[in-house]
Formats: C-alpha cells, structure tokens, sequence
C-alpha cells in the first residue's frame, strides 16, 4: 500500500508539473495575459502562499479528474471490444452478463467435415442456423476469413461468395440530397472479413437456414477455385513512399477474363512487359472499366492512377478502386503473364501433389437481432398506406382485410407483411390479375395467414393461362411462409424474361397451396443477366387440381432457373412437376411428386434424391416429339425433343412408381437433345406388364445401381452388372 | 483574476464531466448491442483434389482386362480419319476421380490446315452427331502460343450451348465417343483432342 501511495503521488507530482506548463506554454491565450502574469509573479514570489496552494489544489484535482477520465476510457474500450465479439464481457473487476433473446449459438452449426476443391470448380459450403423454435426473426451476417490459409497463393485464387446478385447504391460526396445518384449490380456477393464484405441473412421465426450439396433454403454460400488465376481485388495498402511496399489485408474477389484469348506483351525492352494488352480484342483498360462498372464500388477505375511497382525488371500495376490517402483501400490487380504461368503450374503440382493438401477458412457467423418497427393495420386502407410509406419493417393485419385492386409493389418496398392468422382476399371482379405485383428490387416476406382470391380465373378448359395470380414477380425476393393460398389460378408466377437488372429469388416455406391451374410458373432472363432465377420451395404442399404443380417454360429467352424442392408434396393433374428449359437446373430431395406422369423433363439438368415419385395417370406410349406436356403415365418421363441438352441423376433411396406405365422413360430424337438419365440408386416400380427402365436408343441411359421390379431394357449401359463395358 | 480561474477550472470540470457521461452513453449501447449478438465461428476445410480428373482410354481393353490410352486415329478413306474413345473419369477400376465432373471437348487443328472449310469434325456420341464448330485462333493470344496458328473446334446444341458430358464420380465411369475427320489438305495436318473438367 505504501508503495501504490507512493505511486500516486509522484504520478500526481509529474500530472501537476505538465498541466503547469501546459498552462504556460499552451493554454495562456485562454488563462489570460493577467493570469499568467500573475502565477509566475506567485511563484517567484512566494511558493508558500494560500494563492497558490489554491492553484495546486485545482490542478491535482484536474489532473486526477483527467487521468479517472483515462482510466476509465480504457476499461470502456477493453470491455466493449470483448462485448463485441463474444457476447459475454469480463475484464478483471468488471462483468456484464447478456440477458438472453432467444437465439442459442449452437443452433449455428457449420459443417466440420472436409471439402474437396479443385481449380474451375466452385460449391456450397454446408451450413445450418436453426430458428424453428425462435419467436423471433434472427439476421445472420456472414463473414469469411481467409487468413488460415497460410499460402498465400492459395488466399489469391480461393473466393467465397453468396450466389446472388445484389444492387449497391452510391451518393456522391458532396451531394446533399440523400438519393442515390449511381448504382452497380454485382452477380455476386464476395464475402471477407470486413463489414463491407459480408452478407446477411434473415431466418424467420420457425425456419432453418440450411445449405448443403443437395439443398439450399435461401442463396447459397459458395466457394470457388478460379480456374486461371489472372486478377483479383484485394484490400490493403499500396504505399509508394515506403519501397513501393504492398501490404495485403485480404483478397476478396477474382478477376476474370478468358485467358486462352489473352495477348501480353511479350517484348522483355517494353515498358508494358509481361502485362496484358487484350482479351478477345477487348484491351486492357476496357476490361478493367467493365470490371469496374460490376464490382460494387462506386465510380471507375482511374486507369491514369495506377501505381507501378517493379519487380526483376517486370512492372506490376496497381488500380485503386477505394483508396485513402495513406493508400490504404481496396486495389485492383492485374497479374502479369509470369504470375499466371506460374500460378497454372503452382495449381498442377498441388494436384499432383501425393502428400494431401489442404487448407482453412474460418466462416463466421454473427446472429443480431435489430429492432423492428411494427405497423398494425385494420383495413386496405391502412395496409396500403403502409406499405406506400415504407416506414415500417412488419405490417401487421389485425383483422381479415380486403382489397379490391391489386398491390403494387415499388423498388423501394422492403417490408414484412405479417397476415398474423388472418386473411388478405381481393374482392376485385375482373378475372385476369396479380394480388401482388413484385417489381424489380423489390423484396416482400408474407406470413402466417392466408391469401385468398376471388375465384374468378380461368376457365377448367383453359387452366394454364393462369390469369389469376396471388403474386407475380420480375426481379424481386419474395417469402411466402406458412401461407394457405387459395381460389386463384395460380400462386406465384416469377416473370423476370426480358429484365436486364436483376433476377427474382422466390421462397416458398412451409405454405399449403392450392390452385386449379399451374401453381407456380417459374420464367428465367436467359442471358439478360449472368445470374439466374432462384425458386426455393421447403417443407411445402402444393396441389394444382388441373395442371401442374411447379412449371418452367422452355421459350427463347425464359431460362436460367435454379429450383430447389425439399421436403414437399407436389401434386399435378398432369403432372408435378414440368421443366422444358434449357440451362438451368432443379434439385428434388426429400419430396414427394403426383401426377398422371411423376416428373416430365425436357430440358436442363434435374436431380432427385431421396423422393418418391408416382406416375398414375392412363398409360400413353410417345412415338414423335410434341411440344408442351406429354403424358405417359409413367414415373419419370424424359423428351429429349427439343435443341438443348437434358439430363436427369437418380438416387439416394429415390422410389419411382408407375401404375400403368414404365417407371423411368427416356424418347430421344435424332440430333436433338441429347437427353441423358442416370441411375445410381433407389427403387423403381412399373406396371406389371411394362419395363422398370426403357428407351429408345436414341441419347445415353447409364445405370449405376438400382432395384427393378420390371425388366430394364438391354441396350442401357449398366455399370452394376458383372461384364458391363463401355459399349 | 480568481473568477478567470475558478472559470478555467470549471470548463475542465464540466468537459471531464461530459467525456464521462459520453463514454457511459457508449457503454451502455456498446453493451445493449452487444447483449443482442451471439458469433460462431468454425474453420472450414478445404482439401485439394488429386489429378484424378479426365482420361481418354481406348475402346478396348487389353488382354488383362485394363484399359489403355486412346490407340489413335484410324483410316477410313483417303480423306476420312476417325478416332474412337472413351471419354473417363479414370484409368482403371481402382483408379478415378471422387467427384461428379462435366467434361467438355475440344480439338485443335494446326499446322497443315490450311483453312477451317478444308476439315470437318464430327463428335458422334451413341446415335447423335454434333458437327464441331471452327473457331481461329488469334495470333499472339495464349492458345495460338501453346499451339501455333490453327483453329479450335468446339462441340455446341443447336441452342448454342456448348455440350458437356457429365462423368459420376466415386467409381470408374465413361462415354464412348469418336470423332471423325473428313477433308483433304497440301500438308499433314496436326489434331489434338483435348477433354477439359468443367463445373
């Protein structure tokens, strides 16, 4: 104690002396001329008088209030840095313990198995964030660390990323107006370590976020190997004042182009040696404006800012995309032919590698709740009013409400629409309409109630034009969850052909859902954007009394649909499930699919896994290719008839059943198609008299594994068999 | 004199005083924020796949029951060559790659061809032909300096998509395929096949 008294005395004799020449030096214009005059005529005169001692006394109290103000500063910053990250904050004297808010860490669960990469290939990373027993929405942030990979070459061509695409909006500085004045569109979310690289997801009260190799519950978290290694974003520090010395914090996103068609200057007298010239005749400072117009950073590339640094005689540029005045930011780099020759062989000897290799990421995921602002409402007034103020996060209906004309969203519309038990019906008399109407950028979540129509749709004969829609959408993210719909035509149909500025995404949890016509028509933009339109449907049942369940559309122009259904029942008149398009892809797990034919394939890439499958409808042999929906009563029904590829992959304990038919049905046409069917595993039933397996010798139908109660046809090549050969 | 003073020392006071009252003010969100976040975190790993990836194997396996390397281009006519593979995903029973892979082909033609019209290539696959498509290789790029001039033939659907040819992983597995060539040239003509893993 005697030591600490000591201690703060002499740290009080050195606080008085500084806050005396503080006051001297720095603080006379404020004391004043007299003052000062006074003080040090006090000291010289006298250092025992009551003036001074007054003086001392005032500065030891300053000086101790200043160094309690220190102190405490300290202990402030220590214990919130730790509140941050860790929820529970302890420093040695002080603890402040969180109540709870209903969200359980371990409900986070992250896949701790490995996961096999190799260059050119990307895929989901497995993870899983329960709130099925929240209250509560809960918005998880998603941030990847890359900093465990201990290679930096690794760091430079591994990326992760969320599969969407995502508009940013910018003010300009010095703008006082708050709107937007400049946009860019990304294909997708690349994911680091900073604030200004993550991604969050909302996952509502009673739902899981679940992402694995065969499902996805909303836009995936991926990762990708680039195939060449020819550029990247990265945020660091480009100082040219310190030995030209490049500091890198994280690499967090690739740049890409086609090397095959690259030309580099090749002249080791250049100036420009070993540095791209063009790709496919697009030069250089072309590419990296068009890179930069899709990057998510506001403004372009300045190409005249680039900082060069040499290196054994070879310049390296560096582009500043969002750089501060210490030159620390986020740079564009463009590798040099050397850098890229030697990244392909650098990716070679790691595959050749017979020691194996592997590297870490750290994911993590932050779960926050946020305070939401709740409007109720009691009548379509009230609701729509809401929703034109765009003031509230939730809209909730106190009561049933009726509207009389449809609900247009705007691109500002982002709002929960909480039916809180109770219905929302249009009562509008005409018979072709959208209950909702989801524009471009808009983002809606219905829940918990029912949509109900005016009945009034199409006609029985004509059910597939589907004139009355609960929701139809062009580039929006709508939820429907725990939604009864009914007396429309259809539930949702995604229209995003023709739209340039984005894709829909489209979750359709744990509704039931019935509609005499098709259901859900899912529609793509083709090559209008690079990214594709997302329909997820989870733990849901949807019927369709006079068409189909879940439809795409195999029109110029209307593909580019990702589907993912799991743990749903589908049922269609004619069939459950249509998918005629081209280039896009639908994954069936943990489903199961009724119609007069199970699942009729046309186009695209389709896998089902885990499912049951039932074809029950009059049993229709097809002897030429037709346009539309052809019938065959069988399980699982292939037409390879139009100009694009098919290909459907059967397994797991897939069960296909056909009352009158066969159970898998592959009709090729001469140079069409191809179509191509893959068994791996599962059962398949067909009728007594018909083959479990067929077709007509026209595309490929491998067969890895299996159960057959009817005979397979003998030309299919199969691989579970003794003596099968290529042939 | 002693007001000016009294003054000074109240100003330190009072700016004392609200630096302590900002910092509790930010205690006391940093803490209300922080009651409403939980973190997890995991490493992921990521292990790198071996070059198990594409082989193009003859049709034909030897007398032990192995399978050989494409043997190579066979004479149908004067001007018809055709070559008959398999497209795999591995050169043995005991030897493929783990994963799903879409393989997409491409041959180049180089050297003695002169111009893309003098050669077509056909890719037959079971009872369907796909006519490859030519497409030059621009002098100075990356291709024309692994190959030299010449022209690179790709295999598209008649939507315009380029055909991949989907190969299961986890077991041997793979496509009989052949491509014929048919033209005449002044000089011998140089043909590569090459099977490129794709997503």
């Amino acid at each position: 104690m005697e030591q600490i008294r000591r201690l703060i005395q002499k740290l009080n004799k050195i606080v008085v002396s500084f806050i005396s020449d503080l006051r001297e030096r720095k603080l006379s214009i404020k004391i004043g001329k007299d003052v000062q005059n006074m003080m040090k005529k006090q000291r010289s005169e006298s250092k025992n008088s009551d003036k001074v001692s007054v003086i001392k006394r005032k500065v030891i109290m300053q000086a101790g209030v200043a160094l309690s103000a220190v102190l405490i500063t300290f202990i402030l910053i220590f214990a919130m840095t730790a509140a941050w990250y860790t929820n529970v904050a302890k420093t040695n004297e002080l603890s402040f313990e969180t109540e709870s808010w209903g969200f359980d860490s371990e409900k986070i669960d992250i896949a701790e198995t490995s996961i096999t990469i190799a260059p050119g290939y990307s895929g989901i990373v497995p993870l899983s964030v329960d709130n099925s027993e929240g209250e509560e929405a809960v918005k998880i942030g998603v941030n990847v660390s890359k900093a465990p990979m201990l290679d930096l070459e690794l760091q430079k061509r591994i990326f992760f990323y969320v599969d969407t695409d995502k508009t940013y909006e910018f003010v300009e500085d010095g703008t006082e107006s708050e709107e937007k004045t400049s946009s860019e569109t990304v294909s997708k979310v690349y994911i680091g370590v900073s604030d200004i690289n993550n991604y969050i997801y909302t996952v509502l009260a009673g739902q899981t976020l679940l992402f694995n190799d065969n499902y996805y519950s909303d836009v995936p978290l991926k990762w990708e190997w680039v195939y060449d290694m020819v550029g990247y974003y990265l945020i660091g520090t480009v100082d040219v004042n310190a030995d030209s010395k490049v500091t890198v914090d994280e690499y967090i996103r690739p740049i890409e182009y086609n090397y095959e068609q690259a030309i580099f200057d090749r002249d080791s007298a250049s100036e420009t040696y070993q540095q791209l010239i063009s790709v496919g005749g697009v030069t250089k400072d072309e590419l990296l404006s068009q890179v930069s117009s899709k990057d998510g950073y506001a403004g372009t590339i300045d190409i005249s800012k680039a900082v060069s640094i040499e290196v054994d005689g070879v310049k390296h540029l560096y582009y500043p995309v969002e750089v501060d005045s210490t030159g620390h930011g986020v740079w564009a780099y463009l590798c040099t032919l050397g850098e890229i020759e030697a990244g392909i062989k650098y990716d070679s000897t790691l595959a050749s590698s017979t020691e194996t290799v592997s590297a870490k990421a750290t994911i993590i995921l932050t779960a926050f709740n946020v305070a939401t602002e709740t409007k109720s409402v009691t009548s379509s007034d009230e609701l729509l009013t809401a929703l034109t103020a765009g003031d509230a996060d939730v809209i909730k209906l106190e009561n049933d409400i009726s509207v009389s004309s449809p609900i247009q969203l705007t691109e500002n519309t982002d709002v929960v629409m909480n039916l809180n038990g109770y219905g929302l019906s249009y009562t509008g008399t005409e018979t072709d309409y959208n209950l909702i109407q989801g524009t471009a950028g808009s983002s809606l979540t219905i829940q918990n109630g029912t949509l109900i129509g005016n009945g009034l749709g199409s006609t029985s004969e004509t059910r597939s034009s589907m004139k009355s829609m609960a929701v139809q959408t062009t580039a929006a993210d709508i939820t429907l969850s725990n939604v009864t719909v009914r007396d429309f035509d259809g539930v949702l149909k995604i229209s995003d052909e023709g739209n340039t500025t984005g894709d829909s995404t489209v979750r359709i949890i744990g509704c039931d859902i019935e509609t005499v016509g098709c259901s859900i028509l899912a529609k793509g933009n083709g090559t209008d954007t690079t990214e594709t339109t997302k329909l997820i449907i989870q733990d849901s049942i949807i019927t369709s009394s006079e068409y189909v369940g879940v439809s795409g559309q195999g029109s110029a122009g209307k593909w580019g649909v990702e589907c993912v259904i799991t743990g749903s029942t589908i049922t269609g008149k004619y069939t459950a499930v249509y998918y005629p398009q081209q280039q896009s892809s639908l994954m069936v797990s943990n489903s199961t699919l009724y119609g007069d034919t199970g699942l009729i394939v046309k186009g695209s890439s389709v896998t089902v896994i885990d499912s049951k499958i039932n074809g029950t409808g009059e049993f229709v042999e097809p002897t030429k290719a037709t346009g539309g929906i052809f019938s065959t009563g069988g399980g699982v029904f292939m037409e390879a008839s139009y100009n694009w590829p098919a290909t459907i992959q059967l397994k797991g304990t897939t069960e296909v059943t056909s009352t009158n038919g066969y159970a898998v049905q592959l009709f090729g046409v001469e140079d069409r198609g191809p179509g191509k069917i893959i068994i791996e595993s599962g059962t398949y039933n067909s009728a007594a008299d018909k083959a479990s397996a067929t077709w007509n010798d026209i595309g490929i139908f491998e067969i890895y594994g299996g159960t057959y109660s009817g005979a397979v046809s003998e030309t299919i090549k199969r691989y579970d068999t003794e003596g099968a050969t290529g042939a | 004199m002693m007001r000016n003073k009294f003054k000074f020392a109240t100003g330190i006071h009072i700016a004392s005083i609200i630096i302590l009252v900002l910092l509790a003010l930010t205690l006391i969100c940093g803490t209300a924020l922080a009651r409403y976040e939980s973190q997890s975190t995991t490493e992921l790993i990521l292990d790198v796949q071996k070059n198990k990836q594409l082989y193009l194997l003859d049709v034909q396996t030897n007398d032990n029951g192995e399978y050989e390397v494409a043997k190579g281009w066979t004479k149908i006519t004067e001007d018809e060559y055709t070559l008959d593979f398999l497209l795999a995903n591995g050169s043995g029973k005991a030897d493929y790659c783990d994963y799903n892979q879409n393989a997409v082909l491409q041959l180049v033609a180089t050297s003695g061809l002169e111009k893309a019209d003098n050669l077509q290539l056909v890719l037959t696959v079971g009872s369907n032909n796909y006519t490859g498509v030519a497409t030059e290789i621009e002098k100075d790029t990356t291709l024309y300096m692994m190959y030299g001039p010449g022209w690179i033939y790709r295999f598209y659907s008649k939507s315009g998509e380029e055909l991949t040819w989907k190969l299961l992983g986890g077991k041997l597995s793979w496509q009989e395929m052949s491509v014929t060539a048919t033209g005449s040239s002044n000089y011998p003509i140089a043909l590569s096949l090459i099977a490129t893993s794709m997503q």
